[in-house]
């Protein structure tokens, strides 16, 4: 085995073990949805079938989609217990350097840049930040669609060959809607390969063809109902509009570089421009990758969150061939004899833009993750307040909230299918802001809400200590407090 | 074409999608009709010759149809009411114009197992699944079209224009189609039939030069097509399913490949198309070539060779699939479709309570047949906007009445109409005209004394109004 694979193994293990380290540092998980597919699960395992109804999310709302991720996580959790879903990102972190490693290696032909595209995939900042200790889908549709991408572009009429594609069609079509995103990906992959006047073989049309028609059948039969019921407005999958607003607020270049990486920007845009002047089909389909994520972005179709961790991964796999044009161009020049210093400066880079904010974003995922003392609130909660209560909880407590109290929640991240939204947002805002008794009272007995939870989190968010309307009003009175500065409210009017 | 070798293959055909044909209305509960357009012309049959309303938009024009006068004839010739040949004439007129079709393929020297295809395809189509289970005289003109069109390749040119100018008794709109369909016919055969286009733009006018031009349709209600209303997995009533339209697509290669050959189907389909847009029931007369097309590109996909003949049969199956799911699903929708067992219910309670039928019940227009034709009673505004007295002053005033919270215009509009009682149901308070359960008239209905609740159901609601 040569030297750099047995480094990249050891990075491997190295951000694997750190990923560890920061999960099981945490009893719980981080990420607001990470309790929805849990709290599924266990519903999986206890009633054997997905909570299609649920009573608690939204005060009452249904789930459109497909289950098959639940069930596989249900699976897991039966067969193996939590700590194997809290190992869960751990062995993506793992697997997803090497498969990066291998799959641009195919490609490219070059150890080295591959090693380096890789290295840089292990450390990529907002993936630290946002799928650490999480269950978050995308931690299995970024390797399948990897993987997918692979079977696609080494397809032929050669049926060894034909049978991974046709699989990884069928179950990244049946597992999650994010793979609208590979259709769009491959129908843009054919329209610049038809401007770059370059033919594809005559069977990645034909795969193309049915990948696109199975994905869009299959998930327009999951949400034929939501479809038939709100229309062409599924496409924003339900999140409140004020939201929406904000998808592309966020997106400025600081964020993109603290997010992706400097070097990943610089080198996998550098690798879009060669690929785009001397066409290939591997890289191209990741530039059509790329250029998708970037749409969607734009016209608001995903949200930033996912669709910076796509990004990223597309950028990192394009850095690989950036990095590929920048050597050879180098070795072209006078400074040809600088070539392995260069390297070395790339590592140091790699370490001290990628690995360093890495590490550091991994461990500010506890910001996320429920505390012991939250716990132990929710806990209250469930112990202490009638069934039917309805709680109100920051926007990404929701899930927190039904899985640990068992109570109802006014909204939580799953806007997909959730009744009214937008108006429940806006609510939810209000709640947390107003200094209107008046506005406030009427908010709370329009959704019948008996407990308000201001988490520190949620103070953060909305800048507030304490909840203006409640000071000097016998409707409201804090009934529990956690040490970390968090209040239960009680309405009692 | 052998005809006796065909009749082997139509007739069996015909009967087996006679009978899917009928599902919609077999799985409803109470085999009442479908749509407020069947309770229309139902009504309109039980005095086909009267150019009086009485009961819609409280008194109206109403002008001879054609549709009405065969389902009156039907009814008083076989001595069965009109109810059941309401139901039975329109799978006639289906079935036949399915054979038609077929016919016509055969003619155009079309194999008979592409023939059959398309012929199912047809059969199978979501618009025309409408047509044949509701009562429209949209389905009589496409029979007129298609038989004229049989006529033609019979070389019976004669009979066939007559049919076309037959087609102009039934509307303006029909006799829009009817010389867009003649001026194709000219196009090609370079022998424009004027004669025939002037009688009919004459015929089509006659309702104008009777009547006088009709009041225009209230703007916000438009019957104009939206892309999501043509298709089926986007809710669309009358609609195309997804698949068939990117078979459609693969039809549409196919034909491309010969240029401008077919350049008077290319013109056919870009003008129905654009009368699609016009108003949603052309959907109805487009869905026929529509399906030519969606044949063509499936007997394309089955018969090209492909690199990979294991992705051709993926793919293919996927397709089939797709638009037999899509046509299951719109049969489930219309079978549930209005109006549902609580309509009668509804207006059973009503009857219950006022036995008078001179009085006026306000809704949303989508509402208004229920009212005429079921509960038999005056309505402010319905669906029929043809030759209606002031419907967009009307929808503007109802507006009034279902948005505001001055009680003196409320009281106002209920005076001008004299509305006695309001009807609701759960698409009105779902967004159709209400956002929030306290909005507007709804808050009074709630809040004050008069407004008394007299029906109550799972999704209807009827109130008295008592000024």
């Amino acid at each position: 085995m040569n030297k750099y694979i047995i480094s990249l193994i050891i990075i491997s293990v190295l951000a694997a073990g750190l990923q560890t380290y920061y999960t099981f540092s945490e009893p719980t998980f981080n990420q607001d949805s990470s309790y929805l597919h849990l709290r599924q699960a266990e519903n999986i395992i206890q009633n054997h079938e997905a909570l299609r109804y649920d009573s608690l999310s939204y005060g009452g709302r249904t789930f459109y989609g497909s289950a098959f991720y639940w069930y596989f996580i249900a699976g897991l959790l039966w067969i193996f217990g939590i700590y194997a879903l809290k190992l869960i990102p751990s062995l993506i972190f793992l697997i997803f350097p090497i498969l990066i490693y291998l799959i641009t290696y195919h490609f490219l032909k070059e150890e080295k840049y591959a090693w380096l595209a890789a290295v840089s995939s292990a450390w990529i900042p907002i993936i630290w930040k946002e799928l650490t200790n999480s269950l978050d889908l995308l931690l299995f549709f970024i390797p399948l669609a990897i993987l997918f991408f692979y079977t696609y572009l080494e397809a032929d009429n050669n049926q060894k060959h034909l049978l991974p594609l046709i699989i990884m069609t069928f179950l990244l079509g049946i597992i999650t809607p994010y793979s609208l995103i590979i259709a769009v990906t491959l129908l843009i992959w054919h329209i610049l390969m038809y401007i770059e006047n370059f033919t594809p073989e005559s069977i990645r049309g034909e795969a193309t063809f049915l990948f696109v028609l199975f994905t869009f059948f299959f998930q327009f039969y999951l949400y034929r109902t939501l479809i038939t019921s709100i229309g062409p407005e599924i496409i924003y999958q339900g999140a409140p509009q004020a939201l929406l607003n904000d998808y592309l607020s966020n997106i400025n270049l600081f964020i993109l570089i603290g997010g992706i990486g400097i070097l990943s920007i610089i080198f996998g845009a550098y690798g879009i421009y060669t690929t785009l002047k001397k066409p290939n089909e591997p890289f191209t389909l990741v530039t059509a990758f790329v250029f998708t994520i970037i749409l969607l972005l734009f016209v608001k179709l995903i949200p930033f969150i996912p669709g910076m961790i796509l990004l990223s991964i597309g950028m990192v796999i394009m850095a690989s061939t950036g990095y590929e044009q920048f050597f050879r161009y180098i070795s072209l020049t006078k400074f040809s004899r600088f070539t392995t210093p260069t390297f070395i400066v790339l590592i140091v880079l790699i370490g001290l833009t990628l690995t360093l904010p890495s590490v550091i974003s991994g461990y500010g995922t506890r910001e996320n993750t429920p505390t012991l003392s939250e716990i132990e609130l929710f806990t209250f909660i469930k112990e202490n307040t009638p069934k039917n209560s309805i709680v109100l909880t920051g926007l990404n407590e929701g899930n927190i909230l039904t899985y640990y109290s068992e109570r109802k929640n006014l909204m939580d991240s799953s806007y997909i299918g959730a009744p009214d939204s937008n108006r429940r947002y806006d609510a939810l805002n209000e709640l947390y802001t107003t200094e209107s008794n008046i506005k406030a009272q009427e908010l709370v007995e329009e959704y019948d809400i008996d407990y308000i939870y201001l988490s520190p989190r949620t103070q953060d968010e909305h800048n507030v200590d304490l909840l203006p309307y409640t000071q000097d009003n016998p409707c409201f009175t804090i009934i529990k407090e956690t040490p970390e500065g968090g209040k239960l409210y009680e309405y009692t009017c | 074409m052998n005809t006796r070798a065909d009749l082997l293959v139509l007739v069996p055909l015909l009967l087996i999608l006679g009978a899917i044909l009928t599902l919609p209305h077999f799985l409803r509960d109470d085999n009442t009709l479908i749509g407020g357009d069947s309770y229309y012309n139902l009504r309109l049959a039980e005095n086909p010759l009267s150019t009086h309303d009485d009961l819609s938009y409280g008194g109206r024009t109403s002008v001879i149809h054609p549709y009405a006068l065969i389902l009156y004839s039907g009814s008083f010739m076989s001595g069965k009411p009109l109810e059941l040949i309401g139901f039975i004439i329109p799978y006639l007129i289906a079935i036949l114009i399915l054979g038609l079709f077929y016919l016509i393929l055969r003619n155009h020297d079309f194999s008979k197992l592409f023939s059959s295809t398309s012929t199912v395809l047809l059969a199978l189509s979501p618009p025309f699944f409408y047509l044949a289970n509701t009562i429209t005289d949209h389905a009589l003109v496409i029979l007129l079209i298609l038989a004229a069109y049989y006529l033609h390749q019979k070389h019976r040119t004669t009979p066939a224009i007559f049919l076309i100018i037959l087609t102009a008794f039934f509307g303006f709109y029909q006799s829009l189609i009817a010389i867009m369909l003649l001026s194709i016919h000219g196009l090609r055969t370079k022998k424009y039939p004027i004669f025939p286009v002037i009688l009919i733009f004459i015929i089509g006018l006659i309702p104008y030069i009777l009547y006088g031009i009709p009041a225009p349709q209230p703007s916000q209600l438009t019957t104009r097509t939206s892309i999501e209303s043509l298709l089926i997995v986007l809710g669309g009533v009358i609609s195309f399913s997804i698949f068939a339209i990117v078979l459609a697509f693969f039809g549409l290669r196919t034909l491309w490949k010969e240029k401008y050959t077919h350049l008077s189907l290319y013109i056919l389909i870009i003008a129905l198309f654009v009368f699609t847009l016009f108003n949603s029931l052309g959907v109805l007369y487009f869905n026929i070539p529509f399906i030519f097309l969606t044949a063509l590109g499936l007997s394309q996909l089955l018969n090209t060779r492909w690199t990979s003949p294991i992705l051709q049969h993926i793919i293919t199956g996927i397709l089939l699939l797709g638009i037999i799911l899509s046509i299951l699903l719109y049969i489930q929708s219309l079978s549930i479709s209005d109006p549902t067992p609580e309509v009668f219910e509804a207006f059973q309670a009503l009857q219950e309570r006022e036995p008078t039928m001179n009085i006026t019940i306000a809704s949303h227009p989508d509402n208004g047949h229920w009212i005429t034709s079921i509960g038999g009673r005056k309505n402010v505004i319905d669906s029929a906007y043809s030759f209606a007295p002031n419907p967009q002053e009307r929808w503007e005033d109802l507006q009034i009445l279902f948005h505001t919270r001055d009680f003196s215009e409320t009281q106002r509009i209920i005076e001008k109409y004299n509305i006695t009682y309001i009807y609701i149901d759960s698409d009105m308070k779902n967004g159709q005209v209400w956002n929030a359960p306290d909005e507007g008239l709804l808050f009074f209905l709630d809040a004050s004394t008069k407004f008394k609740n007299i029906y109550k159901g799972n999704t209807i609601e009827i109130w008295s109004v008592e000024l």
